[in-house]
């Protein structure tokens, strides 16, 4: 196993470390492409990287703090993300043939936030052609391996952001869910991942693929992690009409509140229909953990409409991915990959009415949760990735089309949260039998990230969920 | 899937999106439309209802407007 050093440490102790100097901005940064020269590769979760210009970032870091100059609380800590977040001047793939070489005149609002917290930008990171996939799998560049076993897949479509956080190749990254895409990943790797409120982070300049769906949050490596960097992205953005003007409340504040007293809702119906029984037993022994904490378990019946909300959030996604892909299935239908294609041609296809029927029915879904779960709890539970962590040959629907039932269950637990906005975090609940990761999440009511944080920082004080590193040779 | 449902959809795109698919490029994406079809058959929606209730709805989840719940 190779020692990751500096790079092993949280991004709320390296930011500290930089802060206090204890370490350097370039110290940090040279442990990170350290670790991505020598696992990068290997893990295929590298769409680009300069190494030169990541020295120079923080050498100006190191040279701000010298000058007394602290930009903000990422001062110097170098993260990596998907490579869909553009920045002006820079390529940014998203994991296609067709946008290879695409260099886009703008920055996203997230990494200009990132950007002004202080945060270096090293590397873009490979993800599932056009963010549409749940498993990693990419017949473009290839699919992104799993730390834990490199011969299983990270989850999608933040494949690469997934890997690279998990490996210490950096210390956090953002990734985009539309339909499970940052806590599918997280699960399956080891870390957490936080898909934001609906409205609470700004999508602007950053690769569509649903816009009534898609969501930016980030994979870290702490709970704190996580809180640092949606302190960072979150709030209005004028440049997105569909961000919430709400005040960002202070997420680090939220971390020690503890669980006693919080109301977590334990499904009785739905949520485990197609899971394996021993990420079940997993998911399950972290209520053990939230009740031993004084958290107070209600067993409750799902609402049946959620039952609509996995298939009509795929609807969703192939309508409005195929109107962002219209005239490239037109032109270049034999650049894209045949999963990524089958998943958009039924866009083509669907009725307007059903489309719309399916919008009409968030409103209900959402309705039916917050009497059925949220009158009677703050939060609810339940697991993520729905199987242990499969094979990357094994679970390729481009050569074994049977598969493709498969990959729609892969959403079961994650997609109705897509479908109805609300915030939803990933947690660590250790390994199944193949030594692979699995997770589970908590949901809470609109904008209450906070309390969301709150359960998940205590349930990792408890266990040290995030703390195991992956066994790279 | 029939052959009139698939030459139906071959047609649609061809002559609607200037799209053109082999009959057997549809065989899963017409399935795809099938299942959504079937998992909302039993979904009675309101006559009233309209999308950007889901809105409204998240406003009122918000913590600060719990109210009694």
């Amino acid at each position: 196993m190779s020692e990751p050093g500096l790079a092993g440490l949280t991004l709320s102790a390296a930011a500290a470390a930089i802060a206090a100097k204890d370490a350097s901005s370039r110290e940090v940064t040279e442990a990170c492409l350290t670790r991505f020269a020598r696992h990068g590769a290997a893990l295929n979760c590298v769409a680009g990287l300069d190494p030169e210009a990541a020295l120079a970032a923080a050498d100006a870091a190191d040279a701000e703090l010298a000058a007394g100059r602290r930009r903000g609380p990422l001062h110097g800590v170098p993260l990596a993300h998907k490579d869909m977040f553009y920045r002006a001047g820079r390529e940014s793939a998203c994991g296609s043939r067709i946008r290879a070489g695409f260099v886009p005149r703008e920055t996203a609002t997230v990494l200009q936030r990132l950007d002004a917290a202080g945060a270096l930008d090293i590397a873009r990171l490979n993800m599932v052609e056009f963010a549409l996939g749940t498993t990693g799998h990419n017949e473009i560049v290839g699919a992104v391996r799993n730390p834990w076993n490199p011969a299983h897949i990270t989850g999608g479509s933040s494949s690469g952001s997934a890997a690279a956080v998990a490996a210490r190749l950096a210390f956090g990254a953002l990734g985009s869910d539309t339909g499970g895409s940052i806590r599918l990943p997280a699960s399956c790797c080891g870390l957490i991942g936080l898909k934001p409120t609906y409205g609470r982070v700004s999508r602007h300049a950053c690769m569509p693929l649903s816009f009534t769906l898609d969501h930016i949050g980030p994979l870290t490596r702490s709970v704190a992690d996580a809180a640092l960097m949606l302190q960072a992205i979150a709030g209005r953005d004028d440049q997105d009409p569909t961000s919430s003007a709400r005040p960002v409340p202070d997420y680090r504040a939220a971390l020690e509140g503890g669980v006693k007293g919080l109301r977590i809702a334990v499904p009785e119906t739905f949520f485990y229909d197609p899971v394996d029984d021993s990420v079940a037993r997993s998911v399950r022994a972290s209520l053990e953990v939230f009740a031993a904490l004084g958290a107070e378990l209600v067993p409750l019946e799902m609402p049946e409409e959620i039952a609509f909300a996995n298939r009509l959030n795929m609807l969703i996604i192939a309508v409005e991915g195929a109107s962002f892909h219209a005239d490239w299935l037109r032109e270049r239908r034999d650049d894209y990959g045949r999963q990524t294609l089958g998943r958009l041609l039924p866009g083509l296809l669907h009725p307007a009415q059903q489309y719309l029927a399916a919008m009409k029915l968030r409103a209900v879904v959402l309705a039916r949760l917050k009497e059925a779960v949220f009158a009677r709890a703050d939060l609810l539970h339940t697991p993520v990735f729905p199987y242990e962590v499969p094979e990357i040959e094994a679970s390729d629907v481009a050569v074994n089309p049977g598969f493709l039932e498969y990959l729609a269950g892969t959403g079961h637990c994650v997609r109705p949260f897509n479908y109805t906005g609300l915030p939803a975090i990933s947690v660590p609940a250790g390994r199944t039998a193949n030594g692979l990761p699995t997770g589970f999440q908590l949901v809470g009511r609109s904008f209450d990230e906070p309390t969301l944080l709150r359960a998940a920082a205590a349930y990792e004080r408890e266990t040290g969920c995030c703390a195991p590193v992956p066994p790279l040779t | 899937m029939t052959t009139q449902e698939t030459e139906t959809a071959r047609a649609w795109l061809a002559d609607s999106l200037g799209l053109e698919f082999a009959p057997e490029a549809l065989q899963g994406p017409l399935a795809a439309v099938r299942q959504a079809r079937e998992a909302t058959a039993g979904a009675r929606l309101p006559f009233e209802a309209e999308p950007s209730a889901v809105e409204r709805l998240r406003e009122d989840l918000a913590p600060e407007r719990r109210g009694d719940e």
